[in-house]
């Protein structure tokens, strides 16, 4: 009894590190989106040939439903029923007169709110308002690319010739190569190799999932390691995935250094921070000892660096900030992102940190778009919650904020929302980082943006077919 | 106490993040699968006896699955044995289907892995031996057991069998593989 109850716990010890061979790598996000555009939320599966689909049964309901409205109708018209507008069964107008931008006061969304910081009109344009976007242009692939697969897009920065966008492109079905592209004028690009191909999974993140620039060069980190370069054509590894205690997944530039933050390998929720002053030597650096945080965003600015992520015990926000990138605190546990706040991501907005992302307020049903500032990193407040430009048409809660970039005197967020079936660009802007408007009607949905002060790059995806596609825009004096 | 505390801030974290999902709500959904996605890859790739492109397929058709039953999820605090539980069904459909597709090739397969080593202990390269001469119903059960770490009463119910069953059946499994191991 006691041999076998010994070797079965060597048993078990063998196939935990059997298991340990599993593809585990997985962009979430990208999941998400791709089960969205392709996937009705219904409660059934029928397969078909080997793969499952949605089942059929809700268009019984639907056609019941037509059914019954036609027989209604019918009855209306010959006199039998009453005026189908009191039973608040008539037919809609095909598309309502534009609701104010702002969350209206009896939504719970904005009852939630402590106060209102965006004004319900105003009489001057608002910043952002006069902002054009050119239209959208796919990226370039080497060749056709494999024709099943889209490049799949990371991040995008002012910088090389004029803008450098970041990501993987596909060779053959399972095999992807890092690939930076570059635009001198935000409209023409170029894509450019780095490195060989690798073989890699649908579902994986980007080769290169971030890009910065600073001190006249060029970094970009990703699963295929740390690379750097001063042009944006040709590039360096600095660092290799196996050189690395761990994934690298965002790049930020701040106090005249580069900071990299990624996971560990095994453990997707234990923070990696990586240090370099010229993107080519790096250095691992110590996190504090409760840095259990699956990471997600990082932004530099004046104040040095903050980090945000999740904690995968309480499910919570967590934030790490830095003024050096060497020492990092952990922000305490704040009562600003209760209510199942979560980051998407994380900028620098004159003597501010922004931190924006999505929010349940208590006895909503929709999530809302959110934004919290601090001052120093550590004690955070949430100071608007914004529904989009033309937010009559988005879903109920489905606008997200992903992407913000210094634009002018002021700054330009970008996002997404989706108006069934499709998937639409959304983008909010600000004066100061606080007070946010929304401008633009629907555009491409937009993941992320870029500024080189006179022009804004957006990277976006061509929904539901996901290639990715660039715009630049210009905001009339 | 202040572990129990935990468990508990954890537990309801978990279902309130699982009901936000099932109600629709992307990010939530995508914070379910950045937790459970790679504890489905090790259960997938175990059941797949160590096909790398078995197990991507067998995730992913779980993540569909979801997508589409999360609502029907009656404790949201059980979603990770749900999630493991549909993609070990999964998988062992892939694994069933491929087998039957593509008999000479996994037979030649099988010949490759070759016998596990009986001398010393057991190791992680013994293993794709053991699961090669294991059908998909018992790699399932060492998945969930072994790589997963549920007990046989969690077993049982993801598996709609009795706990006495599934214990048994693990002993009768063990036993096998200790003989295969010692006749090398």
């Amino acid at each position: 009894m006691a041999e076998r109850d010994a070797f079965e716990r060597q048993f078990a010890e063998a196939v935990r590190a059997y298991a340990a061979g599993a593809p585990t790598e997985v962009d979430a996000g990208a999941l998400v989106r791709s089960l969205a555009a392709t996937t009705p939320r219904v409660g059934r599966l029928v397969r078909v040939a080997g793969w499952r689909l949605p089942g059929l049964a809700y268009l019984w309901v639907l056609l019941a439903l037509a059914l019954l409205l036609a027989s209604m109708l019918g009855l209306s018209l010959a006199g039998g029923l009453p005026d189908l507008r009191l039973l608040g069964i008539a037919p809609a107008p095909t598309r309502r007169a534009s609701l104010p931008a702002v969350v209206p006061p009896t939504s719970p969304v904005a009852s939630a709110l402590p106060t209102r910081t965006t004004p319900e009109a105003t009489p001057a344009p608002p910043y952002g308002a006069g902002l054009t976007w050119s239209g959208f242009a796919p990226l370039p692939r080497f060749g056709a690319g494999h024709a099943l697969t889209n490049p799949t897009v990371g991040d995008v920065t002012a910088g090389g010739p004029g803008f450098v966008a970041v990501g993987s492109d596909w060779v053959a079905a399972d095999q992807a190569v890092a690939v930076a592209w570059l635009s001198a004028d935000g409209r023409t690009w170029t894509e450019h190799r780095i490195g060989i191909p690798g073989t890699t999974s649908l579902l994986a993140t980007p080769a290169l999932s971030s890009v910065a620039t600073g001190g006249g060069r060029l970094v970009a980190v990703g699963r295929v390691g740390i690379w750097r370069s001063t042009d944006g054509a040709d590039w360096e590894q600095a660092l290799g995935p196996d050189e690395l205690d761990g994934v690298p997944l965002r790049v930020a530039w701040a106090v005249g250094r580069f900071v990299a933050i990624g996971r560990s390998v095994g453990d997707p929720c234990a923070a990696r921070v990586w240090l370099s002053t010229d993107g080519t030597a790096w250095l691992p650096v110590a996190l504090p000892d409760a840095a259990g945080v699956c990471p997600t965003a990082l932004a530099g600015g004046a104040g040095g660096f903050l980090a945000a992520g999740l904690d995968p015990i309480t499910g919570r926000t967590a934030l790490m900030c830095s003024s050096d990138g060497l020492a990092w605190t952990l922000a305490p546990a704040q009562a600003a992102f209760e209510g199942n706040g979560h980051p998407e991501g994380v900028a620098r907005a004159g003597n501010r940190w922004i931190a924006f992302g999505s929010f349940l307020p208590g006895g909503a049903s929709e999530r809302g778009v959110a934004v919290w500032t601090s001052t120093d990193g550590l004690a955070w407040r949430r100071t608007a919650l914004l529904r989009p430009a033309g937010a009559d048409a988005c879903d109920p809660g489905s606008a997200h904020m992903l992407g913000m970039a210094p634009y002018g005197p002021g700054y330009v967020a970008v996002g997404r929302c989706t108006v069934s079936p499709e998937q639409v660009g959304i983008a909010w802007a600000s004066t100061d980082g606080t007070a946010w408007q929304p401008v633009l009607g629907r555009v491409r949905p937009m993941l992320a943006v870029a500024s080189d002060g006179t022009r804004l790059v957006a990277l976006g995806a061509d929904w539901p077919g996901y290639a990715p596609i660039t715009s630049s825009a210009v905001l009339a004096p | 106490m202040g572990v129990t505390e935990t468990a508990d801030t954890a537990d309801r974290a978990l279902a309130a993040v699982v009901s936000q999902a099932a109600a629709g709500d992307d990010v939530a959904f995508a914070r379910i699968v950045a937790t459970f996605h790679a504890d489905m890859a090790r259960v997938a790739y175990v059941v797949g006896g160590g096909d790398r492109e078995l197990a991507e397929d067998a995730v992913q058709s779980a993540w569909t699955i979801a997508w589409c039953r999360l609502r029907t999820l009656r404790d949201p605090c059980r979603v990770r044995a749900w999630l493991l539980s549909v993609t070990a069904n999964e998988a062992r459909q892939l694994l069933r289907r491929r087998r039957r597709a593509a008999t000479v090739g996994l037979e030649f397969a099988e010949e490759r892995v070759g016998a596990p080593d009986a001398a010393g202990p057991v190791t992680a390269a013994d293993v794709a031996g053991i699961l090669a001469r294991c059908s998909p119903d018992e790699r399932a059960l060492i998945a969930l057991r072994y790589a997963a770490g549920y007990d046989s009463a969690e077993i049982g119910t993801l598996l709609g069998i009795s706990a006495s069953g599934v214990r048994s059946r693990l002993e009768r499994l063990l036993d096998r593989i200790r003989r295969d191991l010692a006749n090398g």
